[in-house]
C-alpha cells in the first residue's frame, strides 16, 4: 500500500464518519444591505435573512473526501451537462489532487458539483447577496465599503498575474464576521449566478438582446465604486453551470434551521 | 394464474428498478443534481444528464428525463407574469398549430420559475385560462429553488426574483431531440408562430 493509497483510505474512512474534521460555519446576521444589484432593479436595499457561512472555502483535501464518498462526482463521472471537460482538470488523477496542495481551495468545479458538495454538508451555495454581505467586511468593520484604501487593497488581487494555482486557505486574517479568504484567493460560485443581470422586463427586445448577447453584462448597478465586487459579478454572470475555472472555487451556506450541528 | 402472478411480480420489479433509476433515492426531491446510472445510455452532451423531479398540472410526479424518446420543446416561464409569458405561450401555441404534428410525435414542456408559488392547481388554471392543449403541452413545477435553478442553468435561462416577488427572466425555448441533445433554440418573443423554430421542428419530425 503506497502512502497515497493509505491517505485515500484514511480520507475514505473519514468521509464515512462525517468528513473527519467538520467544516466550520459562522452565523451572520443579514439585514438590510445596500448591494451593487438593487433588490427592486432600481435602488432598493436587499433584505437578507440570517445565515451560517462556511468560514473557509472548500479545500482540495475536503473535495477529495467528497468524491471518495460520492464516486459519481469523480473526474470523468458526471455527464457533460453537470461538469464539462475542465472539471478538476489540474488534478493528477480522479483521486489525486497533486500537484495542487491539500489545503488550497479546490477549483475547476462546476456549479452543479459545488451544489452537490454543499448538499453533502447539509448546505447550499451562498446567494449573491449573502456573499456580497459577508465580503463587505474588513477585519474591524461589518461594512468597509466606504473606505477607498480598503477598496484599493482588495482590488489589488485582480492585478496580480494568474499564472499560479491559488495558494493555501487561511493565510489572511479573518474578517469582522470570522470569515476568511473572501477576497484575494479565488472567485467563488453563488447559487444564483444565473440571476445576476439587469432587471429588465423580458418584453423589451433590445434589452433581451443585450442579455442574450453578453450574458448579463448589462447590469443595473447601485454602487459602481466597488470594482472588485463588480468584476466578480461580471465573471459569474458570464458563466455556464457546467463550467469551472482555474481560480473559481466555492464555500457553502446553511439556513438557520439546517445549522443545528454548526459551531457558533 | 401462476403465470400471471410471476408476470406481475416481474412487472413490479421492472417498475421498481426503473423508478430507482429515474429517481435516485428519496433524496431526488431535495438533492441537487446527482449523475445516475440512467445516464449511461444517453449521449455525453444530452441535457438529460440532469435529473429534475417535477409535478405537472394533473399532480403527476415525474422526472423530465421521462420525456426522452421523442423531440421535446422545453422552456421555463413565470405564471404570474402579465406580459412576457402570455406572449410566450401564444407563440408556442401558434407554432404548434402551424406545425400540425402527428399526435404523440412531440411534447412541449413548460416549467415554472416560481416553485414557492406554483402548484398543480395554479398550473391547471393557467392551462384552462390560455386554452392550452394538454395533450401536447405539459406544465410543471420543480420541488424547490435549487432544482429550478439547476434546470434553468441547463436551459440557459437567467432569472431573478425582485423584492416585490416578480420574477424577471430571459425567454429561451430549446428544442431537444429524442436523446435530449439541444438541436435548436429560440429567444424570439412575438405572439406569432416562430418560423425559424418551426423549420427546425419540421426537420426534427421528418
Amino acid at each position: 500500500m503506497t502512502w497515497r493509497q493509505a491517505v485515500a483510505a484514511l480520507c475514505c474512512c473519514a468521509g464515512l464518519v462525517g468528513n473527519g474534521q467538520a467544516a466550520e460555519y459562522k452565523l451572520l446576521p443579514g439585514g438590510e444591505f445596500r448591494s451593487v444589484l438593487p433588490a427592486d432593479g432600481e435602488s432598493a436595499a436587499a433584505r437578507i435573512r440570517p445565515f451560517w457561512l462556511r468560514t473557509q472555502p472548500v479545500s482540495n483535501a475536503e473535495y477529495l473526501a467528497f468524491v471518495l464518498a460520492q464516486r459519481q462526482w469523480q473526474r470523468g463521472g458526471p455527464p457533460q451537462v453537470l461538469a464539462g471537460a475542465d472539471y478538476l482538470a489540474l488534478w493528477a488523477g480522479p483521486l489525486a489532487f497533486a500537484p495542487l496542495q491539500a489545503n488550497a481551495p479546490v477549483t475547476q468545479i462546476s456549479w452543479h458539483a459545488a451544489q452537490a458538495y454543499c448538499h453533502s454538508e447539509q448546505a447550499r451555495l451562498p446567494r449573491w447577496y449573502e456573499w456580497e454581505f459577508a465580503a463587505a467586511a474588513d477585519e474591524q468593520r461589518a461594512d468597509a465599503r466606504q473606505d477607498p484604501l480598503w477598496l484599493a487593497r482588495i482590488l489589488g488581487w485582480y492585478s496580480r498575474p494568474a499564472n499560479q494555482p491559488p495558494q493555501a486557505i487561511g493565510l489572511e486574517p479573518a474578517n469582522y464576521y470570522g470569515i476568511q479568504d473572501l477576497h484575494g484567493l479565488t472567485w467563488e460560485w453563488v447559487e444564483d449566478f444565473n440571476g445576476l443581470f439587469v432587471s429588465s422586463d423580458s418584453r423589451t427586445q433590445d434589452e433581451q438582446k443585450q442579455l442574450e448577447f453578453c450574458g448579463g453584462a448589462a447590469l443595473s448597478l447601485g454602487d459602481k465604486s466597488n470594482y472588485a465586487v463588480l468584476i466578480r459579478l461580471a465573471l459569474l454572470a458570464a458563466m455556464q453551470a457546467n463550467q469551472g475555472g482555474n481560480y473559481l472555487g466555492f464555500r457553502c451556506v446553511r439556513e438557520p434551521e439546517q445549522a443545528s450541528g454548526a459551531t457558533p | 394464474m401462476k403465470g400471471f402472478k410471476r408476470c406481475s411480480l416481474a412487472l413490479r420489479q421492472v417498475l421498481l428498478s426503473s423508478a430507482l433509476l429515474l429517481v435516485p433515492g428519496v433524496a431526488a426531491w431535495a438533492a441537487p443534481a446527482a449523475p445516475s446510472t440512467a445516464s449511461a445510455s444517453i449521449p455525453a452532451d444530452s441535457l438529460y444528464g440532469l435529473p429534475v423531479a417535477l409535478v405537472d398540472a394533473q399532480g403527476v410526479k415525474f422526472d423530465w428525463r421521462e420525456m426522452a424518446g421523442k423531440p421535446l420543446l422545453v422552456t421555463m416561464f413565470y405564471g404570474d407574469c402579465a406580459s412576457a409569458c402570455p406572449v410566450l405561450i401564444e407563440s408556442l401555441k401558434r407554432t404548434i398549430a402551424e406545425l400540425q404534428p402527428v399526435p404523440g410525435s412531440i411534447r412541449v414542456l413548460m416549467v415554472s420559475l416560481n416553485p414557492q408559488h406554483d402548484t398543480p392547481a395554479s398550473l391547471g388554471h393557467l392551462l384552462h385560462m390560455h386554452k392550452i392543449d394538454g395533450d401536447i403541452f405539459r406544465l410543471a413545477v420543480a420541488a424547490d429553488e435549487g432544482q429550478t435553478r439547476a434546470m434553468a442553468a441547463a436551459l440557459q435561462i437567467k432569472y431573478r426574483q425582485l423584492d416585490n416577488g416578480e420574477i424577471t427572466h430571459n425567454t429561451r425555448v430549446s428544442l431537444l431531440n429524442a436523446d435530449g441533445q439541444e438541436i435548436a433554440s429560440s429567444t424570439l418573443l412575438k405572439s406569432t408562430a416562430d418560423q425559424a423554430l418551426l423549420a427546425e421542428l419540421r426537420k426534427a419530425l421528418q
